[in-house]
């Protein structure tokens, strides 16, 4: 009997093994963009942990854009430059220190091992992924209803460099109740030296760094509310963060976001320019 | 759950004590490693919240007769630093039970399985590397006839305390053709042929792009023996794989690896070589380091005890590289001119890796650009790119019933951007002498000297240890690691470092302290990255 069943076994094994899938171009999936619900759809939060002598890190900043290719706005991403690769140097190439303070509390937080590294809508310390996951992960969100509102305007100071965000909070259907919201400023688009393994030289001069992160507005894990005390209309707050010279506020954005404290899962995200 | 499964183990064991007349065999071991931190910015040492950290491991097994169970307690507390925080935790990862009837073997639960070298399939753990990538599922052996042996495998591997998302299936056979054929039992010459099917099933959800689900791989392997001489060949193929390893590109893979020996009295020879193309090989395409490895690619390069001589240690390159091994190792007789009155043994050793000879596929398309088929490669042209040399001659000889010693040179060039992600190419010379002194007939007194000279990275380094052991009870060592050519000054610092133990009979206490530099450390190819660290580390070890 138990040689029957291990011939079975054995059988069974040898035809499994033969389920290779063999894929001929186009490699890509061809689907439209965007999610399937037209209002107040989820979004998604991809904070990319990155460095600029990291060589491998561009491949998630690339994959972030073939993700926003995918779902649009429906996707907002951080990076915040922080540990070894975040280093800078002396000489010419990487000198530019991106690192924060609130990029230093993440360090000790998450105990990273490797880079690229992000987490995809929840800060929790076991939901780091591989870069390799993040697409995966975004597409099982960007179908789902919003569990809150988030809309912002923003008002720019242009004397004193002081940007104003003004939100709104709708609750929807979210449950829980220990939720914080956190207000991060981001810059796009600034130009400066990056290692990518991708290309020819190693050392590229002229890279393009997006949704690189530079400041949050109190802490970085944000402050506490509660729909129970706000009205029908939600909750309203006002908040200003003065921009450092260095920072070019046209490519400034505001990432505003509301998790549950307890899961450490993002609820929403929204993001809206400093100069609306 | 833990607590289930060790209750589990226990009653399974207990109920085959009182069925069986005989009591079976109860075996294990135990192993505790405790460090603690200070925060030291000299050496990039960082305190840790916690103070201290603990990894400790123990190993329960019962066999009796033809049945045996294990099982494997495991507990970090937090994990030291260098290991991936994923391991913090307490439990029971691992446990088996297995049973061999005639010609069967079964084993269900958690086990480590070797096809062929490794390339398509080697599940295995190294407590100290951080590696377990276990396989828990179900394994059959079975032996049909004498000199045919099947191994099926079914499972999933460990990912820290759970499971990766791929399901892996694997088939091997071998035939031992001296045991097949009655004719050839005699014969001088032994041949045994191999074959491996290893199939992953991993559901594609990805939105961007279209990944197959499931990926087959082969391989075909012959191993030869005629009196002194011996030869081993694998070669290994996989169809598309896109993963994080290789930029997503849907180029098939393939691997060969080839070893030649010949040993006679006084006189070894071995030449290895190794052609890697697109063979990473993992139960998750998204993991990357040590995470999930199906296979294993053995490096062709040698493997050194001495501290300074790996600060630069190779590691495999999965997604591609070609290299050669070539040693030499001779035993001048004793009680000749050369060889002295004990004999002195000389080995040259020479490793050499480079990458593939990659070609674009056309114009527009970036050699290994994603979502493409990346690139092709001519079989047995060398790329350009080295990424490791490793020249060295070593010569140990006794010089008396009291005195021993072994000299080493050895010139390395290492590709620190393609081990580490940083640097440049790193040429070095490296020195050892060790000297052994029999003071009585219990105590020895053991002095290493090293040096490592190089113009780049962190620059040229010292080293001096010595250990003097009683056996079989105490041993001793105090050792210093001095950087005293980084080209940053206040950077050139004595890692100081002493530790004493004491050993009975199964058990060994051992108690260190002082600095550790940052480091990798390589065992089989495969490596971790060590922090720096300065502190105190208990280490226990004990077995029954």
């Amino acid at each position: 009997m138990i040689k029957l069943i291990s011939k079975i076994f054995f059988f069974g094994l040898f035809l499994s093994l033969f389920s290779c899938d063999i894929i001929e171009a186009p490699f890509f999936e061809s689907h439209d963009s965007g999610g399937k619900i037209q209002e107040n759809p989820a979004k998604v939060l991809i904070i990319d942990f990155t460095g600029h002598t990291c060589k491998s890190c561009p491949k998630a900043h690339r994959a972030i854009d073939q993700i926003k290719s995918l779902y649009g706005d429906q996707v907002v991403a951080l990076a915040f430059h922080l540990g070894y690769f975040a280093r800078t140097q002396n000489g010419e190439k990487f000198t530019t220190d991106f690192r924060t303070d609130e990029g230093s509390v993440l360090e000790s937080y998450y105990e990273f091992v490797a880079f690229p590294i992000g987490v995809v809508n929840n800060l929790s310390k076991q939901s780091l992924t591989p870069y390799a996951n993040w697409a995966s992960q975004s597409a099982a969100i960007v179908d789902k209803q919003a569990e809150i509102a988030i809309s912002a305007s923003t008002e720019f100071n242009s004397a004193t460099s002081t940007a104003t965000v003004i939100i709104n909070l709708e609750d929807i259907s979210h449950t829980g109740e220990d939720l914080k919201i956190a207000i991060y400023l981001s810059e796009d688009h600034i130009i400066d030296w990056q290692k990518d393994e991708d290309a020819d030289p190693l050392d590229v001069e002229s890279y393009e760094h997006n949704h690189v992160f530079r400041d949050a507005i109190g802490s970085i894990w944000g402050e506490n509310i509660s729909f129970e005390s706000a009205g029908e209309e939600g909750i309203q707050m006002t908040r200003s963060l003065e921009l450092d010279n260095s920072w070019v506020s046209d490519n400034c954005s505001f990432v505003i976001f509301v998790y549950d404290s307890a899961t450490m899962e993002i609820v929403q995200v929204e993001q809206v320019k400093v100069k609306d | 759950m833990a607590k289930k499964i060790v209750l589990l183990f226990f009653m399974v064991s207990l109920s085959f004590s009182i069925y069986a007349q005989d009591q079976g065999r109860l075996s294990g071991n135990f192993q505790m490693d405790v460090q603690s931190y200070r925060a030291d910015s000299l050496i990039g040492a960082d305190a840790i919240p916690e103070k201290m950290a603990l990894n400790s491991y123990a190993n329960i097994r019962y066999e009796l007769g033809d049945f045996s169970a294990g099982l494997r307690f495991e507990g970090y507390m937090n994990a030291l630093q260098g290991f991936d925080p994923g391991y913090d935790g307490v439990g029971v990862p691992y446990f088996f039970a297995r049973y061999r009837f005639d010609d069967l073997d079964f084993t269900v639960g958690d086990f480590y399985e070797q096809f062929g070298s490794g390339i398509l399939l080697r599940t295995w753990e190294d407590k100290f590397l951080g590696v377990d990538n276990a396989m828990r599922g179900i394994r059959v052996k079975y032996h049909p006839f004498e000199g045919i042996s099947l191994t099926g495998v079914v499972g999933k591997q460990r990912l820290f305390w759970e499971y990766g998302p791929g399901l892996i299936r694997g088939l091997d056979g071998e035939l031992r053709i001296n045991d097949l054929i009655p004719a050839l039992k005699d014969k001088q010459t032994l041949l045994s042929l191999g074959g491996s099917f290893v199939s992953k099933y991993q559901a594609d959800d990805d939105p961007v792009y279209i990944l197959p689900e499931n990926v087959g791989a082969w391989a075909y392997r012959f191993n030869i023996t005629r009196g002194a001489l011996h030869l081993d060949s694998e070669y290994a193929g996989k169809i598309n794989d896109p993963s994080a390893d290789n930029n997503f590109i849907y180029k098939p893979g393939n691997s060969l690896i080839v070893n030649a020996s010949y040993a006679a009295s006084g006189l070894g020879m071995n030449f290895s070589v190794k052609r890697v193309d697109n063979m990473s090989f993992r139960s998750d395409r998204t993991e990357n380091l040590n995470k999930l490895m199906m296979g294993y690619l053995p490096p062709i390069s040698k493997n050194y005890t001495y501290s300074l001589m790996n600060l630069y240690p190779y590691s495999s390159q999965p997604t591609g590289e070609m290299g050669a091994q070539g040693e030499i190792s001779y035993n001048i007789r004793r009680g000749t001119k050369l060889g002295g009155k004990y004999g002195t043994q000389i080995t040259l050793n020479v490793s050499m890796v480079n990458s593939l000879d990659k070609t674009a596929l056309n114009d527009t398309t970036a050699i290994g650009a994603n979502g493409t088929l990346g690139y092709t490669s001519e079989f047995f042209k060398l790329g350009k790119e080295l990424y490791y040399r490793d020249y060295n001659v070593e010569i140990s000889r006794k010089l008396s019933k009291k005195w021993k010693f072994t000299g080493i040179y050895q010139h390395i060039a290492y590709n620190q951007m393609i081990m580490e992600g940083k640097g440049a190419v790193i040429n070095a010379d490296l020195a050892v002498l060790e000297v052994t002194w029999r003071l009585a007939p219990k105590q020895a007194l053991r002095v290493e000297t090293q040096g490592l000279w190089t113009k780049e990275d962190k620059g040229n380094w010292a080293m001096l240890l010595a250990e003097y052991s009683i056996s079989p009870h105490w041993f001793f060592s105090v050792s210093d690691q001095y950087n005293y050519g980084n080209p940053d000054e206040e950077k050139r610092v004595h890692y100081l470092f002493a530790s004493f133990g004491y050993v009975k009979n199964a058990n060994r206490i051992q108690l260190s302290y002082g600095k550790q530099r940052e480091g990798i450390l390589c065992v089989g190819g495969v490596c971790r990255n060590v922090p720096a660290m300065n502190g105190f580390t208990l280490s226990i070890t004990s077995s029954f």
